[in-house]
């Protein structure tokens, strides 16, 4: 026990340390150079507070988040639908097959081009698209592969217990998908939120990614610091006080395994 | 003489291999029996037909329409997700309520000194303690019948002789009746009332054996038990015997 500990207070130790190494750096820098180019800690912190009183902080991020989610929600519930029924129909799946992997290796630049010639830039089809097409074979390929993967042993086990559809369902097919689908939250969610940044940067007039394009084109290094700063501080918010917290709860069961 | 399970003449074929051909037994009400065959006779397809997890191809399955089946599977058969207590609700459930289930896990996990693992996780177990666990579960739902499919092959044999002497309390004192499928000659002659012995490829029946000694009094020392012992064991040495003159015949 207390050498985990001590293991564990080295490890932030050092952590902290790269992170005020490459803070050191980023003062020494930013006193030589230009702020156009590089702003300093300073101002990046002042230039947050300014976007935060504007309130454009709070606007934007609200539109980009609702985006992600409802275009990533798009994606879980079809991606779920397709791979349940090219589970349950073989034909299907060896049909779809390649599309998915055609989806899948088209760079996300390209549905982009297309998203904006189809949707155009003034409202939120553009990024839902983006999100939702490139998150689409993530969900799809991990349940997928989860659905395979279910131990029929134990569905013969409870069917000669007598159990009904609804038990296998919530007690044997839900809980074997459980680490897949956290998986595929934490590998998507990542993706769609970069996803959707990329598509209101250049196929939006609204979000964070829109803020940032606005900060670029003007030359305000700073507030394009300060939002790269909200982005990951969000990112990281979801990865490690939603996502792996919840996961390492509902699968504690294979820890000791 | 009452009979609960009965196979009769059945036919099972995977692809063109012949797994099962024309076999028939039963189960009377108050016995034990075994199904004894050397690995890959045919003696899990047989399991699987019983416990309605595959179809056979021609026979018939009479059940009592009284038995309540507690099923033994060859590996264990837990939900990893779910602790030992939930894995016995799972399968209690739908024959007992709640507090009665309850009550009836805690005596048999107490009976064997297993209180300690309730709310640990299968993967937590050893692969014979899991066994252990497959077998106390199948008891749990208040069987009046098991049907088992090699119960003691993964534990040591301190576990195996007190699972044995387990079973054999569970017959003598709350009447459960048994079929047990084994590939283990000694087993099956201390456990059993009658046996079955099961050629392999395809699965035959090419012996019985009925066994009139009374259960409390058998051991490996009884002049009768070691002689059936010893005969089983030649019957299967027959087999291997066949199989090479065969091979070998072939060969030349």
């Amino acid at each position: 026990m207390k050498s985990f500990i001590t293991k564990r207070i080295k490890r932030i130790l050092l952590g902290t340390t790269g992170f005020l190494v490459v803070l050191l750096i980023w003062i020494y820098y930013a006193r030589q150079i230009n702020p156009l180019i590089l702003p300093s800690p300073v101002e990046t912190f002042n230039a947050l507070i300014k976007i935060y009183r504007s309130g454009n902080l709070y606007h934007n991020l609200i539109i980009t988040i609702q985006r992600t989610l409802i275009g990533y929600g798009l994606a879980l519930f079809i991606g779920s639908i397709l791979a349940l029924l090219l589970n349950k129909f073989n034909v299907l799946y060896i049909m779809s097959r390649p599309i998915i992997t055609v989806i899948q290796t088209t760079p996300p630049v390209i549905w982009l081009a297309l998203a904006v010639i189809w949707f155009g830039i003034a409202d939120n089809l553009t990024p839902i698209f983006l999100i939702f097409v490139v998150t689409l074979p993530i969900i799809f390929v991990n349940l997928f592969e989860g659905i395979q993967d279910i131990d029929t042993n134990l569905i013969e086990m409870a069917k000669v217990y007598n159990a009904d559809q609804k038990e296998i369902l919530l007690d044997i097919f839900i809980p074997s998908l459980v680490p897949y689908i956290f998986s595929s939250l934490s590998i998507g969610l990542a993706f769609a939120w970069k996803s959707t940044i990329f598509a209101e940067f250049l196929g939006s007039n609204r979000g964070v990614g829109f803020a940032l394009s606005m900060a670029n084109s003007n030359l305000n290094t700073d507030i394009l610091f300060a939002w790269a700063i909200v982005l990951i501080v969000m990112m990281l918010i979801v990865e490690y006080l939603v996502i792996k917290p919840v996961q390492t709860r509902v699968t504690r069961w294979k820890k000791n395994a | 003489m009452h009979k609960i399970l009965e196979f009769k003449n059945i036919y099972k074929k995977f692809e063109n291999l012949k797994v099962l051909e024309d076999v028939s037994l039963h189960v009377n009400k108050g016995e034990i029996v075994t199904l004894l065959g050397p690995s890959g006779s045919g003696k899990t397809t047989l399991f699987n037909i019983a416990a309605k997890i595959i179809q056979q191809d021609r026979g018939q399955v009479l059940f009592d329409r009284e038995l309540r089946t507690g099923y033994v599977f060859q590996e264990s058969r837990l939900l990893p997700w779910r602790t030992i207590n939930e894995n016995f609700y799972f399968v209690q459930k739908n024959f007992l309520n709640y507090d009665n289930a309850k009550s009836v896990m805690d005596s048999l996990l107490n009976l064997t000194n297993l209180d300690h693992i309730k709310e640990s996780y299968p993967a937590e177990l050893s692969g014979g303690m899991k066994q252990r666990i497959e077998i106390l579960k199948s008891i749990s739902i208040k069987p009046n019948f098991l049907i088992m499919d090699e119960p003691l092959k993964s534990v040591d044999t301190q576990t195996k002789v007190n699972l044995r002497n387990l079973l054999l309390r569970l017959h003598i004192e709350r009447n459960i009746d048994m079929f047990i499928i084994t590939h283990d000659p000694e087993e099956a002659v201390l456990m059993s009332d009658r046996i079955y012995v099961l050629s392999d490829k395809p699965g035959i029946i090419i012996k019985k054996f009925k066994i009139n000694v009374k259960k409390e009094d058998r051991t490996l020392k009884h002049d009768q038990i070691y002689g059936i012992i010893n005969e089983i064991v030649n019957i299967f040495i027959d087999l291997v015997d066949d199989y090479n003159w065969n091979s070998s015949h072939v060969d030349s």
